[in-house]
């Protein structure tokens, strides 16, 4: 990776300026071709050149949304609680699917070329590939520039052809996925910073893996939750100038074709076959970017988060809790990741410190905006009118479509039916785990016992 | 408007009998026919060698893949995970976002082509062929909007029917004074607004605020100052809200939690509903009372006003519906600004994915009807020098623009819809501000919030946290129970509250000094109690100390809580003084 380490010292004061500042200079650049593409194409009346100023409007319309998504992230807001920090994932999402219906309209382009053929005319068949050639470097210039925030491991070669574009864009995709944090310039704190959440984390697989430059698909997965949406939002509008890269690339290559070849039947087919190959490879690329910015926006939980087995360890491992219920995990944004659940305790004298070491659980599993609702239950065992699933605090039955989930998910622990049937062992357990308590609760016979066996 | 027709489909995938009412099957039926449709088009458009067909056959099939995404998103919605703790029932939202984004980027298209074709015109030939494609094209849009008509379309006419209903039903429950009757009528008025079953709950309570209004209203002889203040100043419900927030508490404390949580129900939708419940009181009382004549005068107008868009749109394709709508609303304005909250919440109803494609295939009538009228001007306006520039060459992409500029506005709205949902915004009807002073105050027993967020999973779901600071934690279960009936009050019904013991707080109320915990220097008082260590976790939690201590509201003074229950005192002043304060402590240190 010698080739990266070069590289990356070269541009260091240009590559390394703010997002915007990124952004901003290469829409410029893609505006400008713009005009200089619509004067040109106005001078020789070339509808082709028209078609293509478009495609680097629609270019400089995804910088547009990219640059806006991320001035809109850092803003504030009385309206969102939690401000604007999603519209960075929402601008990748608009960006693919922008990205994607360009796509179909030039599948659609293409097929028509294909049912009937428009032979090109030869006259401006050098006004084509000189635009082409134009089109080819400035958009070559937008992604190295854009590039610069993503470079974060791999070889910067020069995107000279397709196969070398499509090599690097894979790479790409493996190094984004280390996760840089909000400094998304700087290179070596950015690893520490999202790997810190997880330097607590019970599975040391996933320790320092944001260094490792080996292509682990397993650990790769892992790495995945560190994608920012700064990132993503960066790689939307990457993946637009790379599509706007090969398609210069295209139009440059049938031009030559047909300049080379100019009586062959063939040479007529070439534009819209090679588009169509460039379509299906820009889908691809797109596709994984688009899922990552849905499931963040579909509120799942990070990918490295297992919701089942974490709920089960927070029953388990945190003495105290007797049932985990509503129990939600999202990630707000990029390695934010916000939790909030309802738990069960014993009674009143114990919560500070139950709630103390649930926050503690949550801090080690990397989740650090925690709400946590306790819920004591000591009288409703007694009169036994309270299900272990049921949430105590809960609205009348009519409210529950507007509730998040019809059916919350509960995890109980299981309490034997017999008063006395707790376990010695059990207790001195409690007491050895919370040593650290200030408050130990004074256990009554009625309390419910701890056992290890769990019911879903 | 088939009434029992469309009530019966609040619970539809529930029975399987009615699942040629479903939103699945609607889609499902949509998509069969566009789908043969875009094939026959191909089919004949690639032996007939015509590109007009094989192009218009593509956008049959952009509108086959929005369909797609539409079954999908409902398909999703409806399974559960263990990898996603809400269940996916985001999905309709998403995918209701991706359909207009879609359908935005499909308009720029169209209107990248209409430049094109007024730069270099292109001849129409096979005019006949055009028509005819563009006639059984239009004739399956159509169908379409029959079909998604129900999930979109009755939303607006709704309204004022449910309204009208609801005044009705009002008088009724009144009389037998049981709510599961005024239940029943409820849902039944607003049934028209939307099929889906997932919604009649909101309208349910919707219906409640309406009656509760409109009970307090009549019962008391108060009516009409309060609808003198309404109509004068459009701006003055918050302290409206406050007076009825009140009364109905008194009352919710008479009675059981069930009317109790029902006449909170007031506070939240009621600053909008207030002016149209008062104005439906009048108008289905207005033969009968006659007392008070302008306000009915207001309402009379403004009713005409309503059915007389309201026939011009039906008649217009329901295109320009929504900014219609709006004008509507904004001839409401003047009666009050309240109303357009009012007007734009049932439209809200409708079913945020079905609106896209419902969009979608409205886009794509339009198309048609452009299709027919230009190739029936070029067919029968006479081109006698046979001009390539003649002017009915530039009707289809002018009509083109327009039809996108229609689109348009309405694609953005909607897209702007889902979008905030996506960013996690708060409901449009709740202020954050204003909402802890009222949490505050109805439960004197907290010391302060912080961390208090509020978002939508969905259109109609919304989740809240909060953290609470308590001097102690004695009746605990009573607080609880107290903070969750006053979320439920104002509609969110799926709230995680974090109470915290402060131990510092109680020592000393007075000196600020005081408060400073000895253990932790750094801590100011209404700082969360649990929290990581800043440094290490800052940039991974959503909110920064510093945002989180200028978001603290606390009743630092027992005393200024009183005073300030005190009605029609939410002064934005007092609420930013009592939570700048933390901060202005958090510099002295």
């Amino acid at each position: 990776m010698a080739h990266h380490k070069h590289s990356h010292q070269e541009g260091k004061s240009f590559l390394h300026a703010s997002k915007t500042c990124r952004l901003g200079t290469v829409l410029v650049l893609t505006i400008g071709f713009f005009f200089v593409e619509l004067i040109c194409g106005y001078i020789v009346h070339s509808v082709a050149i028209f078609a293509d100023a478009i495609h680097m409007l629609s270019d400089s319309g995804a910088l547009i949304i990219a640059m806006v998504s991320v001035r809109i992230s850092k803003r504030k807001s009385a309206k969102n609680t939690f401000g604007w920090v999603r519209a960075q994932e929402l601008g990748a999402m608009v960006n693919c699917i922008l990205l994607m219906s360009l796509c179909f309209t030039i599948l659609v382009q293409a097929v028509k070329r294909l049912i009937s053929i428009e032979p090109v005319e030869r006259d401006k068949l050098t006004l084509y590939i000189v635009v082409g050639i134009i089109g080819l470097a400035i958009n070559l210039m937008a992604l190295i520039i854009l590039r610069g925030d993503m470079a974060h491991g791999h070889s910067h070669g020069s995107n000279k052809n397709k196969s070398k574009d499509k090599h690097d864009n894979k790479k790409d995709e493996d190094s984004v996925e280390i996760g840089e944090g909000e400094h998304l310039c700087d290179d070596e704190p950015a690893d520490t910073v999202v790997n810190h959440g997880h330097s607590h984390d019970s599975k040391p697989s996933t320790l320092d893996n944001g260094k490792t430059k080996n292509v682990d698909k397993k650990s790769e997965k892992k790495k995945r939750k560190g994608l920012d949406g700064g990132q993503m939002n960066i790689r939307g509008a990457f993946l637009h100038v790379l599509n706007d890269a090969l398609g210069s690339v295209i139009v440059v290559l049938a031009g030559l074709a047909i300049r080379q070849w100019p009586d062959k039947a063939w040479i007529n087919y070439i534009d819209p076959i090679a588009s169509l190959l460039m379509l299906s490879m820009i889908v691809v690329f797109t596709i994984p970017l688009l899922r990552e910015a849905a499931l963040v926006l579909l509120q799942t939980a990070p990918m490295h988060i297992e919701v089942a087995d974490l709920q089960k360890r927070l029953v388990e491992q945190v003495p105290g809790v007797l049932a985990v219920h509503e129990f939600h995990v999202w990630q707000l944004s990029g390695s934010k990741i916000i939790a909030s659940a309802h738990i069960r305790c014993h009674n009143l004298s114990e919560y500070m410190a139950v709630a103390e070491q649930v926050k503690d659980f949550f801090h080690k599993e990397g989740i650090h905006s925690t709400t946590i609702q306790p819920e004591f239950i000591d009288q409703e065992i007694i009169s036994g009118t309270v299900d272990d699933k049921e949430c105590i605090l809960e609205c009348l039955k009519d409210c529950s479509m507007n509730t998040c989930c019809g059916q919350p998910s509960s995890y109980v622990k299981q309490r034997t039916p017999h008063l006395g049937a707790r376990s010695n062992t059990d207790t001195d357990n409690t007491a050895q785990r919370s040593q650290t308590d200030t408050v130990i609760p004074t256990i009554e016979i009625i309390s419910p016992t701890r056992s290890n066996t769990y019911i879903e | 408007m088939a009434s029992d027709d469309k009530s019966s489909l609040k619970h539809p995938h529930r029975s399987k009998r009615r699942f040629f009412q479903t939103k699945t099957f609607r889609l499902i039926s949509m998509l069969v026919l566009t789908f043969s449709y875009f094939v026959v088009e191909l089919v004949v458009g690639y032996i007939t060698n015509s590109v007009a067909l094989v192009a218009d056959s593509f956008h049959m099939l952009s509108d086959v893949i929005s369909l797609l995404i539409a079954i999908v998103a409902v398909r999703i919605a409806r399974r559960s995970s263990l990898k996603n703790t809400y269940g996916w029932v985001r999905a309709e939202v998403v995918g209701a976002n991706i359909n207009t984004v879609f359908l935005l980027a499909l308009c720029l298209t169209i209107i990248f082509d209409a430049i094109k074709r007024f730069v270099q015109p292109e001849r129409i030939e096979k005019v006949n062929l055009l028509l005819i494609v563009g006639s059984i094209g239009l004739g399956v849009n159509i169908i379409g909007l029959f079909l998604f008509q129900g999930f979109h379309g009755h939303s607006h006419g709704g309204s004022s029917h449910g309204h009208s209903h609801g005044g009705g039903s009002h008088g009724h429950s009144d009389k037998k004074s049981s709510h599961g009757h005024s239940h029943k009528k409820n849902s039944h008025g607003h049934s028209h607004e939307n099929n889906s079953h997932e919604h009649s709950h909101e309208n349910n309570s919707h219906g409640h605020s309406h009656e509760n209004n409109s009970h307090g209203h009549s019962h008391e002889n108060n009516s009409h100052e309060h609808s003198h203040e309404n109509n004068s100043h459009g701006h003055s419900h918050e302290n409206n809200s406050h007076e009825h927030s009140h009364e109905n508490n008194s009352h919710g404390h008479s009675h059981e939690s069930n009317s109790h949580g029902h006449s909170h129900e007031n506070n939240s939708h009621g600053h909008s509903h207030e002016n149209n419940s008062h104005n439906q009181t009048d108008r289905s009382s207005e033969e009968s009372v006659e007392i008070n004549n302008f306000p009915e005068l207001d309402g009379l107008s403004n009713r005409f006003d309503r059915h007389s868009t309201r026939a011009f749109q039906e008649a217009f394709a329901e295109c320009v519906q929504q900014t219609d709508e709006q004008s509507d609303t904004v001839t409401e304005m003047e009666e009050g600004n309240n109303n357009d909250r009012n007007a734009a919440k049932p439209k809200k109803k409708a079913s945020m994915n079905m609106h896209g494609v419902f969009l979608h295939v409205l886009a794509d009538a339009l198309g048609s009807v452009v299709v027919i009228i230009s190739a029936l001007i070029i067919k029968f306006v006479p081109n006698p020098s046979d001009n390539p520039k003649h002017w009915t060459i530039y009707v289809d992409p002018t009509l083109s623009v327009i039809i996108v500029i229609i689109i348009t506005t309405s694609a953005i709205r909607l897209f702007k819809d889902t979008s905030y949902i996506l960013l996690q915004v708060m409901p449009k009807h709740l202020e954050v501000n204003t909402l802890k002073r009222q949490l505050l105050d109805n439960v004197p027993e907290v010391h302060s919030v912080h961390e208090l967020h509020i978002w939508r999973l969905t259109d109609d779901k919304v989740i809240a946290s909060a953290h609470l600071n308590r001097k102690n934690l004695s009746n605990y279960m009573h607080v609880a129970d107290k903070v969750k009936k006053f979320f439920h009050s104002i509609g969110i019904h799926s709230i995680t509250i974090q109470f915290e013991h402060d131990k510092t707080i109680g020592t000393d109320n007075q000196s600020t000094t005081a408060l400073i915990d000895p253990n932790n220097p750094e801590r100011v008082p209404g700082d969360c109690l649990l929290r990581c260590n800043p440094d290490e976790c800052e940039p991974q939690t959503c909110c920064t100390v510093k945002s989180e201590r200028a978001n603290t509201l606390s009743n630092d003074n027992a005393m200024e809580i009183y005073s300030i229950t005190e009605p029609n005192n939410y002064e934005k002043s007092v609420q930013t003084q009592t939570s700048v304060a933390p901060s202005i402590q958090d510099e002295r240190l």
